[in-house]
């Protein structure tokens, strides 16, 4: 639980500090994102099977491979609201901006049952700026996380948009 | 196994370098001492959402100039997904 706090405490403010000085703060290590996720849902208790999803993520790269990412989604079929808190690990060469995968953990949890109760979830994901030169702040995302609690997995396929801070 | 070093295991040398940062700021003193002490104070304790929204508003943008100065960032696609 004090583990959970911790690490909430830093995506916390991270992501507000992000938020409320964006004016201040270079884009190079606290980024803003609009953006929209097709969403699937497997596992125990589950009441929808997938769902179109609207909301944003906040990140802060820490060093080279390691960041603290936030985020908050909508769930527009089944109406609910999901809500995500973890670092992450690149894996790939983290030179490479329009390219990556990673490992991460996180705190998820929801509004609603299919997300209930907040549990640490492991996950994996990719992103792939697929026009870096005409489309800069347009990546397509992908994530897959288990939930250790609930044996509950959530994959997702999105689109971002980062958000200029400066 | 204290939980700062276990959340340190977890993340590696970033946060680590972070909370350095923060306290050389905090030692430097001048007016970026105190928010910079209790942004350290937060990480090292177990907040309540109170104490987080609090600190968290009351960051100067002037402390994460600093400490964005200093970190070694890179840019990564997939921070958003």
């Amino acid at each position: 639980m004090k583990l959970s706090h911790l690490i909430a405490a830093l995506v916390f403010v991270l992501a507000t500090t992000a938020i409320a000085f964006s004016v201040h703060a270079a884009p190079s290590v606290f980024k803003l994102y609009a953006g929209a996720n097709g969403a699937w849902l497997q596992g125990p208790d589950t009441s929808f099977p997938t769902d179109f999803e609207g909301g944003g993520a906040a990140s802060a790269s820490l060093s080279p491979h390691i960041s603290a990412v936030g985020q908050v989604f909508y769930g527009f079929s089944h109406s609910y609201i999901r809500y995500a808190g973890g670092v992450r690990v690149t894996t790939t060469d983290v030179n490479n901006p329009n390219f990556n995968t990673f490992l991460g953990v996180r705190y998820v949890g929801g509004s609603t049952a299919a997300f209930r109760p907040s549990e640490w979830a492991p996950d994996a994901g990719f992103g792939w700026r697929p026009s870096p030169e005409h489309w800069p702040q347009v990546t397509v995302t992908g994530d897959a996380g288990y939930g250790v609690t609930s044996a509950r997995a959530l994959f997702t396929i999105g689109l971002r948009y980062e958000i200029p801070l400066q | 196994m204290k939980i700062w070093d276990l959340l340190v295991k977890l993340t590696g040398s970033g946060i680590t370098d972070l909370k350095k940062i923060l306290q050389s700021v905090a030692d430097q003193g001048g007016d970026l001492a105190a928010p910079a002490a209790a942004l350290l104070q937060l990480l090292d304790s177990a907040p309540s959402a109170q104490a987080l929204a609090e600190v968290g508003a009351s960051i100067p943008g002037e402390l994460l100039n600093v400490v964005q100065g200093k970190i070694e960032s890179r840019d990564h696609a997939g921070d958003g997904a």
